[in-house]
């Protein structure tokens, strides 16, 4: 009678699975058409006109791009250069020096020519004490404006940053991010192309820029990372943003902007508080609490995504430093989530509530604790003998296959829209590397995940952890 | 238990089973898609590669045949004729092709962007005469959005302006991107088409398509933009924002009321922008509706408001943005406001924020400590006549109480409304917010501006605050020039009270005060300006009277002389009238303002030589005596002219052979050396030469050369501080181009470089720029012996300086000599000499020189009579 019962309770919990396991395929076969669909209207929509005719408008509205460093010694010079050079004519580079350890701020005195400048705040901003605000002596670098502050970690650094700038919009990057140099003409098309909504905030596609070829702070040639675990966040990359976020975008439903590279409107950001100082998953906060103001002010916006590949960066090759990363990322997420909470499947945020939401919870938060519970289960039904092989062995495949089906999609998809990696050797290794993912990369980005949950609902302390930039390879 | 097997019993049947076959064959369906996208994949790419390459092909077919279309000209051969004949049978056989007929228009698409003029016009005339523009107008049938926008940009870019009637019913279409395309071909495909584009949108013009069209009207040729007010008052939103747009972009203030009236529009876009137009065309009416609209506005827009009214308003307008910043909340709105009160008023607000509370200043105990300080007994007599001086005296044996000097502050009220009473309206001083302290300074400064001389503190804020108080009157300050001498022996006789007021009052005086403080700082402009930066010295620190020499180059110090070869205005700058640091400077000063005074236009043309002697290389400062003994010692006959001619030639050649030796094309000479980089070098010699000219002995002149020498350094110093190692590597090649002895020394740094390519390639340059450098040493010698002929020449026009001296009326000031050798040096060789391609050179840098200081000179007294007119 008992083993019948439980039975009966396996038979339910397979259908969970089974049930999850489907959804998931569903959403992901709808990311496919919606991302698809997208892509296609955006090549069609941007074939026309030329971008740089626009870059000295008079109407051209003004971006301020905020980085912040900490302990950026080794690269912070090449990188300001970098962003200097871009093709705008109204913006400034704002460096937040995040009370860095190491000789970042000497560096940029040096090589920049700063001197110190008066500036107010306002003593009710939240933010760690301003040392010094520090402009260049030097006409060729009157973009750039240094901000010298007491250690408050990322998000004070944006939000002190956020606050000083005196733009319409405000751009945050991770200073050793590679922007390519039309890339704010992007930005102003998208903050400005929309007539009937506001757009409160746009993100892009972030590129992995290990082992491409860069000189004088651009982008000389793109290549196929050497590394084995940056080639698979390669393909990851390419997955999430030109498949996952596409779709998001198309249905107004992005609920995160990739903290490399993510603009917003000032006002809006100023009127919500900036970023959250308490969470690490400043960039996904941000935008829940920018929408939910929005949504409650009853006002029309959007969140713009650009495909176009205008950011790249370095990924992390060490398998240290990439499980810190990632278990950073889950913490944060899990955070934002329990945050506002008040959003699952309410119908009064609209999509936000009744879609981007629950998807968070149940496939980007739950899917690792369930893999991870699936896995034991498997385990322990094989010890007690009341596994059925058979279904298991093909579920097993199933999965297996719609991971590499829709992994080969992305890869289908990149050749078609911008078709970065030229050679044939790169596609084969690219689809070598999606056969493969389930069984190397994918373990350790659930592990990673685990941990980050593990770490959060035990209240284990925990912080950024720290990621040591090699510096882009010179030509 | 019970309800275990109920629950067991019910649930059973419901347990949907799964088959693993459906399992299976899910997995058959998703492999299946897997290798379909694969194939996919590499098909997309292959068929993307192979259309690239076909085009590029084409491209190259058709490329050259477009060229000859476009540059073909009537008045050609027979044979010629017949090959373009024989083309345009070809090209239209080959645009049979579909693909054909695409990559031309992408050819022609390309080239509208690179060609102008007459060429443009007939690649347009071209498009139509293939016929290719019917396409266009075939796709614009099409319903596909897509294809139809394509079309449109095809027949805008190619400028078909028959088009603009088939386009035009497009610009209100439901569908986004058509809408856009037709607008932007609209306004540019004739000058009447943003009319109706403004007169018939009915939809939203986003911010991008209006960045677009104005981009689109700003690059029409011959365009007179219709009077945009027209459409202030259309309902469209968008189009009155465009149009206040294009009436600020294009200036048409003569919309003031619809202005105003827009400032109370609903829309915060259209309120900034009309706020905008406000402070652009200086609408002083529209300060009252700024005024009653600011506190229903948002945050942004108050910003703009306040801004506007810190621009437009006058004094009137502090109590309200005194209001402001009472009432507002917003930090940002309420530092707007004070920002605002400080731009119309200055220093009405002053920092609040950490500052230490302090007793009032005593200004007596300053001037009492900082009288002993000069060493000049001449100074310190000056102290004790001066009224200012004893009546600092008296102060010091009793301090005067606050109570008092607020006393001594009503009474400067009072003086100051007798001024304006009596018409002088000198002193603007009404500000009751200033302190005891700031006006009996300012009193004191104004009256005895020359008093930084006996240690007064007389800073760049206190001349700012004189230029404030005081309202110029051009006629009579020109009046003042004219007079003689200045009364100022009369003030060191007052030494009472009513005598000091009256001196006050006095026109003559307070003319003469003005001159003085508009002197003083136009001195203090020049300092400013030519002055090479000092580590450690804020702008606001106090700048002492005493402050000569005003090129404080220090000998020691690489670093300032990296920042006047890097500095372009420190290269002009170097060649104006400089002050140098001399006790007689006051007496120089006073002897050329009496000059000024006397002078007719035609003197004054003299005058201007007279200010040459100013001129001075602040290298000098530190070894050169007294300008007194220098003239005494040019008279002198011991001084060995010869070697001193000799230095000043081998110099210039220094810096003209390698000019000499890359004669082959301008624009080479032009990147090797800058004009201000040679004008400094030279001037650098010419200083150091003229220092050997005063000198008692060839041993000194030479000695000064080489310290001259041994401080400077490459130019290439800079730049390499600054960039990486390929830029390294490149700029070594530019060494070597233009290196001399300066640079082998700089090379020599280099071999420490953290770069081993750097390194190498440091050393592989020094090398080779030795040899040439030898080279040109050998070539020299060749020269210095052919020129022997010249050098005697120029040794006559030395001899020939007591002349020169007398023809402009020097007197004295033996810093004059110096410059004048220069001037007459330069002249002489350019007499002497033009068959000389080398002092060919020398004198177009030294007129270059010359030129700039006369410019400078000439323009001195209407510098000094803009100042005096503020």
């Amino acid at each position: 009678m008992d083993s019948g019962l439980f039975n009966v309770i396996l038979e339910y919990i397979n259908i969970v699975f089974m049930m999850f396991t489907i959804t998931l395929f569903l959403i992901f076969t709808t990311m496919g058409y919606l991302s698809t669909r997208n892509s296609i209207h955006y090549k069609k929509k941007n074939s026309f006109g030329d971008l740089s005719k626009i870059m000295a408008s008079p109407l051209a509205p003004s971006i301020t791009i905020i980085a912040p460093a900490y302990n950026e010694g080794l690269t912070i010079v090449e990188n300001i250069r970098s962003l200097l050079s871009l093709q705008y004519v109204n913006y400034e580079v704002m460096v937040v020096n995040d009370g860095s350890k190491d000789d970042t701020l000497e560096k940029m005195i040096a090589a920049y020519d700063l001197v110190k400048v008066e500036r107010d705040i306002d003593p009710e901003w939240k933010c760690k004490p301003i040392r010094g605000v520090y402009k260049s002596g030097q006409r060729s670098f009157s973009k750039l404006t240094v901000i010298d502050k007491e250690n408050g970690g990322k998000s004070d650094a944006l939000n002190t940053g956020i606050y000083l700038a005196e733009s319409k919009y405000v751009g945050c990057i991770d200073v050793d991010c590679l922007l390519m140099p039309d890339s704010l003409l992007h930005v102003v098309k998208s903050f400005f192309q929309r007539s009937k909504k506001r757009v409160i905030a746009v993100g892009g596609v972030v590129r992995v820029a290990n082992s491409c070829k860069i000189d004088g702070g651009q982008l000389e040639e793109i290549r196929m990372p050497k590394n084995w675990l940056a080639k698979f966040q390669l393909l990851e990359y390419t997955r999430s943003f030109l498949l996952g976020r596409m779709a998001w975008g198309r249905l107004d439903s992005l609920l995160i902007i990739s903290g490399a590279f993510g603009f917003f409107d000032r006002e809006i950001a100023l009127a919500i508080g900036g970023y959250d100082t308490k969470t690490v998953g400043e960039d996904m906060e941000i935008v829940f609490r920018m929408r939910k103001y929005m949504h409650e002010r009853r006002e029309p916006y959007t969140v713009e995504y650009i495909p176009d590949p205008l950011c790249w960066t370095e990924v992390p090759e060490d398998l240290k430093i990439f499980v810190g990363q990632r278990d950073r990322w889950s913490r944060g997420n899990l955070e934002t989530l329990f945050k506002h909470k008040e959003m699952f499947f309410n119908s009064k945020y609209g999509r936000l509530g009744l879609l981007s939401y629950p998807y968070w919870f149940f496939y980007e938060w739950l899917a690792p604790i369930l893999e991870v519970t699936g896995l034991i289960s498997i385990l322990l039904f094989y010890y007690l003998g009341i596994l059925n092989i058979d279904f298991f062995i093909a579920i097993t495949f199933m999965v297996y296959a719609f991971a590499i089906m829709f992994s080969f999609y992305a890869i289908l998809w990149e050749i078609y829209t911008y078709n970065q990696y030229t050679k044939t050797k790169d596609i084969i290794t690219l689809m070598l590397f999606a056969l493969i993912e389930p069984f190397v990369y994918h373990p350790i980005v659930t592990f990673s995940a685990i941990k980050g949950n593990y770490k959060k609902l035990f209240n284990i302390k925990a912080g950024w952890g720290t990621i040591t930039r090699k510096g882009f390879s010179k030509a | 238990m019970g309800i275990l097997k109920f629950t067991y019993l019910l649930l059973l049947p419901l347990v949907p089973k799964i088959d693993a076959d459906l399992l299976w064959e899910l997995t058959q369906i998703f492999s299946g898609l897997g290798i379909i996208y694969l194939v996919i994949a590499f098909v997309f790419r292959n068929r993307i590669l192979h259309k690239n390459k076909a085009v590029r092909q084409r491209k190259k077919e058709l490329g050259p045949m477009i060229s000859n279309f476009l540059f073909y000209e009537d008045d050609v051969s027979l044979q010629e004729k017949y090959n373009h004949v024989q083309l345009k049978l070809d090209i239209r056989e080959l645009l049979k092709d579909n693909f054909n007929r695409k990559v031309l228009v992408e050819i022609l698409l390309d080239l509208q962007k690179d060609i102008s003029g007459d060429a443009r016009f007939r690649l347009f005339s071209l498009y139509k005469d293939l016929g290719l523009h019917l396409d266009a107008f075939q796709k614009l049938k099409s319903w596909r959005w897509e294809i139809i926008s394509q079309a449109i940009l095809e027949l805008t870019q190619l400028q078909v302006e028959e088009s603009y009637g088939f386009i035009k019913k497009f610009i209100n279409h439901r569908k986004g991107v058509i809408r856009k395309q037709a607008q932007m071909a609209t306004v540019s495909l004739k000058h009447e088409g943003i009319v109706y584009f403004l007169d018939t949108c009915k939809y939203r013009i986003s911010e991008w398509q209006q960045l677009k069209l104005l981009n689109e009207i700003r690059n029409l040729e011959d365009f007179q933009p219709p009077r945009f007010k027209a459409w202030l008052t259309a309902k469209n939103k968008d189009v009155v924002l465009f149009s206040l747009r294009l009436i600020k972009y294009y200036k048409q203030n003569d919309a003031n009321s619809s202005l105003i009236q827009l400032v109370k529009h609903n829309n915060d876009q259209i309120k900034i922008e009309a706020i905008n137009c406000i402070k652009e065309f200086v609408v002083f009416e529209a300060l009252d509706t700024l005024k009653t609209v600011f506190w229903k506005c948002s945050p942004s827009v108050k910003l703009v408001l306040l801004d506007t009214v810190a621009s437009l308003g006058e004094d009137n307008e502090i109590p309200f943005l005194k209001m402001v910043e009472n009432k507002e909340n917003n930090f940002m709105v309420k530092s707007k406001a004070l920002s605002a009160i400080n731009t119309i008023s200055p220093e009405t607000v002053l920092p609040t924020h950490g500052i230490d509370a302090y007793p009032d200043y005593d200004a007596s105990q300053e001037v009492l400590d900082e009288i002993p300080a000069p060493n000049s007994k001449e100074i310190t007599e000056e102290i004790v006549k001066s009224p200012v001086a004893e009546e600092e005296n008296v102060q010091k044996e009793k301090p005067l109480s606050i109570e008092e000097q607020i006393i001594g502050f009503t009474k400067d009220i009072a003086t100051d409304w007798q001024v304006k009473k009596e018409g002088q309206q000198l002193i603007n001083d009404t500000d009751i917010n200033k302190t005891v302290r700031s006006e009996v300074g300012a009193q004191q400064e104004l009256l005895f501006p020359e008093s930084e001389e006996v240690g007064f503190n007389l800073s760049e804020e206190n001349i700012m605050e004189h230029r404030e108080e005081i309202e110029f009157d051009s006629d009579d300050i020109f009046e003042a020039l004219r007079k003689n001498e200045p009364q100022q022996t009369d003030l060191t006789d007052l030494n009472s009270e009513e005598a000091y007021w009256e001196a006050v009052l006095d026109p003559e005086y307070i003319d003469e005060s003005i001159f003085e403080v508009c002197f003083m700082e136009e001195l203090d402009e020049i300092l400013s300006i030519t002055a090479p930066p000092k580590q450690g010295w804020a702008p606001d620190e106090i700048l002492p009277l005493d402050f000569l020499p005003i090129i404080a180059q220090d000998n020691e110090e690489n670093t300032s002389v990296q920042t006047r070869i890097t500095d372009p205005l420190w290269n002009i700058e170097v060649n104006e009238e400089v002050v140098h640091q001399d006790e007689l400077f006051a007496e120089e000063l006073q002897r050329i303002l009496n000059r000024i005074k006397k002078a007719d236009d035609a003197e004054q043309q003299d005058l201007t030589d007279d200010f040459i002697p100013f001129v001075i290389d602040a290298e000098a400062d530190k070894t050169i005596r007294p300008i007194a003994q220098s003239e005494e010692e040019l008279q002198s006959p011991e001084v060995n002219e010869d070697v001193q001619t000799q230095a000043i030639e081998e110099e210039l050649e220094e810096i003209i052979l390698p000019w000499e030796n890359n004669q082959s094309s301008t624009e080479d000479k032009a990147d090797q050396l800058s004009l201000p980089d040679i004008d400094l070098e030279y001037e650098e010699v010419v200083s150091a030469a003229s220092i050997g000219a005063s000198a008692n002995d060839e041993q000194e002149a030479l000695f000064e050369l080489n310290a001259v020498l041994e401080d400077r350094v490459s130019i290439f110093n800079e730049l390499f501080r600054t960039c990486d190692a390929e830029s390294k590597l490149i700029l070594l090649d530019e060494i070597l181009a233009v290196g001399d002895e300066r640079d082998l020394k700089f090379l020599d740094t280099l071999s420490n470089d953290e770069d081993q390519r750097v390194r190498r390639k440091a050393l592989a340059i020094a090398e080779k720029l030795e040899e040439y450098l030898n080279s040109i040493s050998d070539n020299k010698q060749e020269n210095s012996s052919q020129k022997s002929d010249h050098k005697t020449t120029i040794e006559g026009q030395m001899n020939a300086q007591g002349d020169l001296d007398s023809d402009l009326d020097l007197e004295g000031g033996s810093t004059e000599d110096i410059f004048d050798i220069d001037f007459q040096l330069d002249t002489a060789v350019s007499d002497e000499v033009d068959s000389d391609a080398s002092v060919q050179k020398e004198e177009e840098l030294t007129s270059s020189v010359s030129n700039n200081i006369l410019d400078e000179i000439l323009s001195f007294p209407a510098k000094l009579m803009d100042k005096l007119n503020g």
